[in-house]
């Protein structure tokens, strides 16, 4: 049933690369093909830009594994290789077959300006690809941080329409959607809960990435499963050449990183781990209790790579992560995310390219109580297991197709308790859900004319939800109804979905662009928190017969010039989002283990909009970015305000960073980063009234008042040493929140003491001032 | 129990961002005012109360504003109309006792409007012991009243506490239920994070056993704390025109010395 369309897709697939060649495949021409790598480390360059040396228009750039290709004319031709940070390299071919050329691109030499090919850097010009920003890794670690932790979660919230989740947050809102809206990939695999320690960390230990890009919107049909935004973050493959060790100390971590060969030239991995060490101090109480808590995270990020000959590469990737905290022997709370990714990448021939994948990803939590009174354990657990088979090919320098599918089995176990018989609790065990995705998806990349580029494409989505268990229908007052039981492997609720996907570029001339997109998302899988901050413990729940998929249409238009030679950037966005079936809770929702969470659950729509500027200086000794947007969003229930539309708790009008990095000397580099945004819409009361001794709070409006408004500025100084030696260090310094802004957190009300008849309002900030320091080694 | 685990939780994670406070001035809207009507019946030879009142700005020094002039009448389900009268501004009472099991229906008519609402008084459940508990958070010891008793098995169950400590004010100040300890021996810490309480203190403590809506109405006032994201008027009983509840209730009084 269900398959049929699967398999249509599939074929059609398949027909579109047997019938193409014989149709393009006739003028006098020939295929070079191959990848592209950092001349020292081996690492595969992604993104990295070939041209034709004399017609800029033919050309095409490296995929996520740095393999090109491209058609060209017969005869001797000059090809073209670069990559934003890289020399380029010309390199003449007289072609006269398909030729595979594997190329490395060198950084060139320390403080010299590294010649980077124009044509590299009109790469955003000509990209029809919009509302995407690449996160160069090496540029973040100059720019300050909370506690000196790098982090590209907390560097993409400095981007336009990127917010951050709060003060010192790992967590970010995109162009008005929700935490839970974003797809976080690592490796391809779904990262659940990408924070530590209630969100002021992320799971990214920046020593073992490669490359981060985040598409806000005009999304590539390859990607689904979330509304607002997809954050691809690939791993480092390892050193092929060498062996390398880079570690550094810090406030509150240390991490180590190990790569190297494991065949020289064909295969490398890469370990890299990560701890805190907060727990150490709390081993120096003279409490007993405290003595004996934990307080910690740590991170392991680990790859391998082997190429098996020129057409079969494989990578193993996994990452582990996990939190624990313990209060003496009473209580225990830890969770964490496991994810691992094979992969095979395989090149047919040298027009087509393809990459099997099979994903397993994991996050759990479990509470342990243990005392007197208690003796018990809640767990929780979100899994799933994601095969994905992706094709690329290339017919001819015009045009590029992708097409896949994609099977992701996903469970969720609720939590539940599981109590000893002679404790004051009663063990409590929900259904287990378990769904199915799955997803095809075809599109297109075309370049009709010099000046004109398309990508577009279709992606269909096909949720499965299944039985076991009682599955109920709840009326408007979120009361079940009836329970429906259903057997194992039986479907409760299907979902078909087709998702249209767009995105244009009009070239006005080489500096000046204008592009246009339009996408579909959908999401089945959906998370429930009414608190501000999010928890590990938020609850997860699927698409069902009483949660609809959440929609999002998203148009965009935007305008981008580059100017004064390619050193400035400048970007200019703008977009309309229409969300459907988005979730709130009803009042005092209770989300923690209850079986009728559903009910608990509103649904509504939400609309968001605005405009995003971003003006980039990109070489140079000074170099950095400003950005601001101006957005609203917006959600409209029937049971919230009256039916009335209001403003979404992450609705922050102006949003604005201004980011600056300079290069003193050859041993100094100073930075600065100011933040500034509209506070967060939130519930205030507006009146009061007593009952039983109590002073109760009386509201009118949900989110009808804003928070302060948010600013800081953090600065930082890294002194490096000489780059010449082979063992190199660097100390980076510090301070967050300069000038000690007390930035509202919470603002909450309370009788006054001593007089309970009289109120007042307080403020809680979380961080003043926060210096820190870091050392860190290469060799 | 749950929310065992999250007050470690959360004293876990205060500890660590050990954050600073202070007083602000917040422009609040000044609302229409609402009414307000609670109305309580209880299982002992005592004054029934029901009291109306109206919501106050946030700014005002009395939180209390009596609506006088109500005509409030109790139902008790046998048949008999038992009338208030008002005592004192706002105040509507009349003495008499409540019976277990029986459902009451509240009838307020005020300012041209009416209101009603019924409410079954449950089975009482009584404490077994009653002293004082001590706990080290952090270094820092904190009393409270530790509170034993057996839950009845397969029905629920909803529990509130108000305590009196020393000569200060009656103030409401637990609600709780046994979604989690059904028919289990329960041992309860009661306590209010406001209060501290030292050796000496002499305290007052009521247990109200309550129907469901009076749990879901304290309940969503225990809810609203400063994580919230979208904290909101607890549900009434009486509908959009009114806020409050009405609860029949078993009540058990006890006093402790702390230790």
């Amino acid at each position: 049933m269900s398959f049929t369309w699967f398999r249509t897709v599939f074929l059609a697939g398949v027909a579109v690369f047997f019938v193409f060649p014989s149709c393009v495949f006739s003028q006098m021409s020939h295929v070079v093909s191959g990848r592209i790598h950092d001349a020292e480390t081996g690492e595969t360059l992604i993104g990295a830009s070939i041209r034709l040396q004399g017609a800029d228009a033919v050309g095409t750039r490296t995929n996520n594994y740095g393999f090109f290709s491209l058609t060209v004319e017969t005869g001797m031709q000059v090809l073209v290789f670069s990559h934003v940070g890289y020399q380029t390299q010309e390199i003449p071919v007289n072609l006269t077959k398909d030729t595979v050329l594997n190329v490395n691109l060198g950084h060139g030499e320390v403080l010299e300006e590294v010649v980077v090919s124009q044509s590299a850097l009109q790469g955003n010009i000509r990209n029809p690809q919009m509302g995407v920003a690449r996160v160069d890794v090496n540029e973040i670690k100059h720019i300050p941080v909370l506690m000196g932790e790098k982090d590209v979660l907390k560097t993409i919230q400095l981007l336009p329409g990127v917010l951050s989740g709060g003060e010192g947050s790992s967590s970010f809102f995109v162009r008005g959607g929700t935490g839970d809206q974003n797809l976080i990939l690592l490796d391809e695999a779904m990262v659940y809960n990408a924070s530590h320690l209630f969100g002021f960390f992320s799971t990214f230990n920046s020593d073992a990435i490669k490359e981060v890009n985040l598409y806000k919107g005009g999304m590539p049909a390859r990607y689904g499963g979330r509304l607002a935004s997809v954050l691809d973050i690939s791993m480092l493959d390892g050193n092929k050449k060498d062996v390398g060790v880079e570690g550094g100390v810090g406030l509150i971590a240390s991490r180590l990183k190990i790569d190297g060969p494991i065949v020289k030239d064909r295969g490398s991995f890469m370990v890299s781990g990560r701890r805190t060490y907060a727990d150490l101090f709390l081993k120096l109480s003279n409490d007993e209790e405290i003595k004996n808590s934990q307080l910690y995270f740590y991170d392991l990020n680990a790859k391998a790579n082997y190429r098996v000959d020129d057409k079969n590469t494989l990578f193993l990737s996994g990452y582990f992560g996990r939190d624990v905290l313990g209060y003496s022997n009473l209580f225990g709370f830890d969770w964490g995310n496991a994810t691992g990714t094979l992969r095979w990448n395989h090149v047919w021939n040298s027009r087509l390219f393809s990459n099997t994948t099979f994903v397993y990803s994991n996050f759990n939590y479990d509470v342990t109580i243990e005392n007197d009174e208690f003796n018990f354990v809640i767990a929780s657990r979100i899994r799933n297991y994601n095969l994905k088979q992706d094709f690329q090919f290339f017919p001819s320098n015009k045009s590029t197709w992708r097409f896949g599918v994609n099977v992701l089995q996903q469970s969720i176990s609720p939590a539940n308790i599981d109590a000893n018989e002679n404790t004051a609790v009663n063990s409590l065990q929900l259904d287990n859900r378990k769904g199915m995705e799955l997803a095809a998806y075809l599109s297109h990349e075309w370049k009709p004319t010099n000046r004109l580029r398309l990508i577009y494409g279709l992606r269909l989505n096909n949720f499965m939800l299944f039985g076991p268990g009682t599955f109920y229908t709840y009326d408007g007052e979120g009361d079940a109804v009836e329970g429906r039981e259903f057997g194992r492997g039986e479907v409760v609720q299907h979902y078909l979905n087709l998702e249209p996907r767009l995105s244009i570029s009009y070239q006005l001339d080489n500096q000046n662009s204008i592009k246009l997109s339009y996408n579909r998302n959908t999401q089945n899988l959906h998370q429930l928190s009414n608190s501000t901050s999010s928890l590990p413990t938020d609850a997860w729940v699927m698409s069902s017969n009483t949660i609809k998929p959440q929609l999002a249409d998203q148009a965009a238009l935007g305008y981008y010039q580059n100017f004064a030679g390619n050193r400035y950037e400048f970007s200019m966005e703008s977009y309309y989002k229409h969300m459907q079936n988005q979730l709130d809770y009803r009042d005092a929702a209770d989300l923690q283990a209850n079986e009728h969470i559903e009910g608990e659950l509103l649904f509504g729509t939400g609309r968001a909009y605005g405009v995003e500027v971003f003006l980039k200086k990109r070489e140079g000794r000074l170099n950095g970015w400003v950005s601001y947007a101006l957005s609203r969003s917006e959600r409209q229930f029937d049971d919230i305000n009256g039916g009335s539309w209001f403003a979404a708790r992450q609705d922050r009008t102006h949003d604005a960073s201004v980011v600056g990095m300079y290069q003193l000397s050859s041993r100094w580099n100073l930075s600065a980063t100011f933040v500034y945004s509209t506070g967060n819409a939130v519930t205030f009361p507006s009146g009061k009234y007593t009952v039983d001794g109590r002073t109760l709070w009386y509201y009118t409006e949900r989110n009808g008042y804003r928070m302060p408004d948010y600013h800081r500025l953090d600065l930082g100084a890294t002194w490096e040493s000489s780059i010449a030696k082979r063992f190199t260090s660097s100390w980076t310094f510090g301070i967050y929140n300069v000038y000690n802004r007390k930035n509202a957190f919470i603002i909450d009300f309370r009788e006054k003491e001593g007089n309970p008849n009289a109120t007042e309002a307080y403020q809680i900030a979380l961080f003043g001032i926060v210096p820190s320091v870091t050392w860190s080694f290469k060799f | 129990m749950m929310n065992k685990g999250y007050r470690y939780l959360i004293g876990i994670w205060f500890f660590l961002v050990a954050g600073c406070e202070e007083v602000i001035d917040v422009n609040l809207k000044d609302a229409t005012p609402q009414l307000v009507i609670v109305g309580e019946v209880s299982n002992r030879m005592e004054d029934q109360d029901v009291i109306i009142s109206r919501t106050v700005t946030f700014d005002q020094e009395q939180p209390f504003d009596p609506v006088s002039g109500a005509i409030v009448t109790i139902h008790d389900g046998r048949g008999t109309l038992l009338e208030l009268t008002e005592r004192a501004p706002g105040r509507y009472s009349r003495r008499f006792k409540g019976e277990i099991g029986q459902t009451y229906q509240l009838r307020v008519r005020v300012e041209g409007q009416e209101f009603t609402a019924t409410s079954r008084m449950p089975e009482p459940v009584l404490i077994d012991s009653i002293g004082t508990g001590v706990r080290n958070i952090f270094g820092e010891e904190q009393k409270f009243i530790s509170v034993k008793y057996g839950d009845p098995v397969g029905v629920a169950n909803y529990y509130r506490y108000l305590w009196r400590v020393n000569n200060g004010p009656r103030k409401a100040i637990r609600i709780t239920n046994d979604k989690f300890n059904d028919g289990k021996y329960v041992n309860e810490d009661v306590t209010d994070f406001d209060t501290e309480l030292v050796t000496g203190d002499s305290v007052t403590l009521w247990m109200l056993c309550v129907d469901k809506t009076t749990y879901d109405f304290w309940n969503v006032v225990q809810a609203n704390n400063p994580g919230t994201a979208a904290p909101a008027n607890p549900p009434s009983v009486f509908g959009p025109g009114a806020l409050g509840y009405f609860s029949a209730q078993t009540v058990a009084e006890y006093s402790v010395g702390i230790q």
